[in-house]
């Protein structure tokens, strides 16, 4: 299953439009992460998804990476 | 890591539980500018031991203090107004705040408490904590059309944390089309007339004169901010067209001014945001006509000092905001 995000924010209204560092997304709402917006996050900000948003407590990381690490996996 | 540029930055706030503990920033403000800076009074012995240069330093008290500056978003700034001198209320989707004489920054749960300000920094991917964190001082001015805000800021303690998750929402921003300056007749709920369309520029400032205290208690951050004698000014220029506001210069006549500034330039009460700055008695500290020159506009220049009101406020703010606080 491709990484997705489930985004809640308590401070804001339901369906607002957030930028997750490139990654769009509503509050309420839930993102699949294609391999391409991976790879695109991490060219853009040196880290990961889970890097960035592992330890959010608004954004909610489950599922696991579809990008392919260096040398093959 | 190589060098880094300031767009890179961001600034992440959130509203503290205890005042002083660290919270991870969950809502995400653009800013023009920042100077936050650990500041510290450091010792240094002037021992005479056969020697006249200092011979030894212990570290000191410190806080944090600086300037924020950027453009008023009707989204964030609830949660900066909340983490000032007011007295906060919320009803029907507005935040307004009045001036509080509270001795000194405090936090607590509920919308109608004032909260202190955990502010994250990141500076060439580098994470800045400053807790404890009070604004001491607010200027709004409209500037190139735009209104803007210049915030003075104090906090108690620095430490280095975790890099913060952002989630940014779209800018709000309160462009040339958004203003309206109304003047009336002091009162403790003036009666604003029609929209005054004399005005080129408007600056409505505060100045609760907080600072650091820091006191024995094993630590070297600050224990808490103080507040002092709340100082409150409108400052703006207009073309002088007729004696009324000189003369009430003059005789101190004391003034209300009012700027609204709207999402689209709609009525405070029809918009889905803004912010109404409103200062309700104004005595005119200076009131500036002159021939500057030939070919030169003759314009008024003023400063109005906010005073207290019988039965009412020297100033609201009122911000329409889609933001909940709690």
């Amino acid at each position: 299953m491709a990484l997705k995000l489930e985004v809640d924010h308590p401070n804001y209204p339901k369906d607002m439009e957030f930028d997750l560092d490139g990654i769009a997304a509503k509050n309420g709402g839930t993102v699949n992460v294609t391999e391409e917006m991976e790879a695109a996050f991490a060219a853009k900000n040196g880290k990961t998804i889970r890097e960035i948003y592992g330890h959010s407590k608004i954004v909610k990381v489950s599922g696991t990476s579809e990008v392919k690490k260096e040398g093959g996996e | 890591m190589p060098a880094g540029l300031g767009g890179g930055g961001k600034v992440g706030i959130a509203h503290e539980t205890v005042m002083g503990t660290y919270v991870a920033p969950t809502i995400f403000v653009p800013i023009l500018s920042e100077s936050l800076k650990y500041t510290e009074e450091q010792y240094y012995s002037e021992q005479i031991r056969q020697q006249t240069i200092v011979s030894d330093v212990k570290s000191g008290y410190y806080h944090v203090e600086g300037d924020i500056e950027l453009e008023v978003d009707p989204t964030n700034m609830p949660l900066w107004l909340h983490a000032s001198r007011h007295t906060p209320s919320f009803a029907a989707g507005v935040f307004t705040y009045v001036p509080s004489s509270a001795g000194s920054a405090s936090t607590a749960a509920g919308v109608t408490n004032p909260k202190t300000l955990s502010i994250t920094v990141v500076r060439n991917n580098v994470v800045f904590g400053y807790t404890g964190c009070t604004v001491g001082g607010f200027e709004f001015m409209v500037e190139d059309g735009v209104l803007k805000c210049t915030m003075n800021v104090l906090g108690l303690a620095e430490a280095v944390q975790a890099t913060p998750s952002p989630v940014w929402v779209a800018a709000d921003l309160l462009g040339a089309d958004a203003h309206r300056v109304y003047l009336a007749a002091s009162a403790a709920a003036p009666t604003f007339g029609a929209v005054d369309i004399n005005f080129n520029g408007f600056t409505f400032r505060m100045n609760y004169n907080a600072e650091a205290q820091n006191r024995i208690h094993a630590e070297r951050s600050a224990s808490y901010v103080s507040f002092g004698i709340t100082e409150a000014e409108v400052e703006s220029e207009l073309d002088f067209l007729d004696r009324t506001d000189y003369d009430n210069f003059v005789n101190n006549a004391q003034r209300a001014i009012k700027l609204e500034s709207t999402n689209g330039g709609a009525t405070f009460a029809a918009s889905t945001s803004g912010i109404v700055l409103q200062a309700n008695r104004v005595s005119y500290d200076a009131y500036d006509i002159g021939l500057e020159g030939m070919g030169d506009l003759i314009m008024a220049g003023f400063t109005g000092r906010m005073i207290g009101i019988a039965a009412g406020d020297a100033y609201s703010i009122k911000v329409k905001s889609p933001t909940t606080i709690t």
